[in-house]
């Protein structure tokens, strides 16, 4: 039994599967991170300010809400490939590239989520905030922080979408072993190199991390209706 | 606080107050019929709601000396102890949970102190609203149909609180109201609205001698005249 497990380890390590497992984390956390920080801050700012276009703008991040990776790892490729315009940064087949492409797929799923529910609730927040005679400053933390669980479920949809995500990864990682390669991107290998067992293994991890997401989501769901009074 | 010449105009509604002044240290009432614009002038004291053309006054008041009970108050998503603080937080003032506690025993809603403030009644949901803004001691205290929506004897203890507050720091309450009479017993002053137009600002007396059609109306319908 000890042996087979060893057995098992060596495998896995031989394809980078604990590799690639801290890639996917690392690039999922710090790029959900990033969008959070840009999500929050476009979601809440196109809530409040009105501007020429601003429908306009508000459509085109709904399209980018549902955008294929695999276009967004495309222009992205484009962008960082040695003769493009960002070529010099040599960011093609590196964590940063992938990072890069990961930031523009999340931070309109994000900023679209802290859009709609700031549409429907920040009116009144700010206007509760005016009436205990907050300043802007003060108004601003009150909007985020009574916000904070439709936040967090748009964080970790994010998060979510990231670690799922093989399409642009794999085109700007270029799924090197020990270095770009995912979970998603290493079950892609494993599948087409025939080697299932591992392939499973990573795919377990994945669902693993899906439903320890899905629990989170859940909470913050259930804490959400605990405070209304229905 | 002086309101003068002052123009809205919201969607199809559009206020038109020619001059409307509340002394401080005095409790003031706005009445009118539903629609008049009662809420409405509140909203533009407190910058929630804009107005075209006009001048207020606040004579010296600052916004932290400013405070709103609104009709259908806001409560945030967390305890009834938080939400009571809020205002002192706004203000950076020392919290005082003794004062507090006594605040909540008074309106009998002590032990929901470390309640979600979003799971009590609508009835306890204004209490809350109320101990909020007493707690701040602001100097210009905006009460809008809050009282009117208590039950009795939570009305009555609202009222001695007003009374004990007005007394110990001189603060101006002003009153949105649409029953003279459940508040007739405090008020100094009232400002009739009808339409979005300020009518008449008077004494009790005033009222029940104005010989304006609307205002004698309005007195007969609540058994004042």
């Amino acid at each position: 039994m000890v042996e087979m497990v060893s057995e098992f380890i060596s495998l896995l390590k031989s394809v980078g599967a604990f590799h690639a497992i801290y890639v996917t984390l690392l690039m999922g956390f710090v790029a959900t991170g990033i969008s959070t920080c840009l999500g929050i801050t476009f979601g809440l700012l196109l809530e409040k300010y009105h501007f020429p276009f601003k429908n306009a703008v508000l459509r085109v991040n709904k399209t980018l809400m549902g955008v294929p990776p695999v276009v967004i790892g495309l222009v992205v490729y484009m962008l960082v490939m040695r003769r493009g315009p960002l070529g010099v940064f040599e960011l093609l087949f590196t964590i940063p590239g992938m990072i890069i492409a990961q930031v523009l797929i999340i931070t309109p799923i994000i900023t679209g989520m802290v859009h709609t529910v700031a549409q429907k609730q920040a009116p009144q927040m700010r206007a509760f905030a005016k009436s205990m005679g907050a300043n802007e400053k003060q108004t601003f933390w009150l909007v985020i922080r009574e916000l904070r669980s439709e936040m967090y479920f748009a964080v970790i949809t994010g998060f979510g979408r990231s670690i799922s995500e093989v399409g642009s990864v794999m085109l700007v990682g270029g799924n090197i072993k020990a270095s770009t390669r995912t979970m998603t991107t290493a079950i892609s290998l494993l599948k087409s190199q025939g080697i299932f067992t591992e392939g499973i293994f990573l795919g377990v991890v994945l669902l693993l991390m899906s439903f320890l997401l899905q629990m989170l989501v859940e909470y913050f769901r259930k804490e959400e209706n605990l405070n209304e009074n229905f | 606080m002086r309101i003068s010449n002052l123009r809205a105009r919201l969607g199809d509604f559009t206020l038109d107050i020619d001059t409307v002044t509340m002394q401080e240290h005095r409790i003031h009432a706005l009445i009118g019929s539903n629609g008049c614009g009662k809420s409405t002038i509140a909203k533009i004291i407190m910058g929630i709601l804009p107005y075209q053309q006009g001048e207020i006054d606040f004579e010296g008041l600052k916004p932290h000396d400013i405070i709103l009970a609104s009709q259908k108050p806001y409560m945030l998503h967390d305890t009834v102890w938080e939400n009571i603080v809020y205002p002192l937080k706004v203000r950076k003032q020392p919290i005082c949970e003794q004062e507090a506690d006594t605040y909540l025993k008074e309106f009998g809603i002590l032990e929901k102190k470390f309640e979600y403030a979003r799971q009590l009644s609508s009835g306890q949901q204004q209490k809350v609203s109320l101990i909020r803004t007493l707690i701040a001691k602001p100097k210009f205290i905006i009460i809008d149909e809050s009282l009117s929506n208590l039950d009795i004897e939570s009305m009555s203890t609202a009222k001695n609180m007003l009374r004990r507050l007005h007394e110990e720091y001189g603060a101006t309450f002003v009153l949105i109201s649409h029953q003279v009479a459940s508040i007739a017993d405090m008020v100094n002053e009232y400002h009739f609205f009808d339409q979005g137009r300020h009518i008449l600002s008077c004494d009790l007396a005033g009222l029940k001698q104005s010989s304006h059609e609307k205002i004698k109306y309005y007195m007969q319908l609540q058994s004042l005249r």
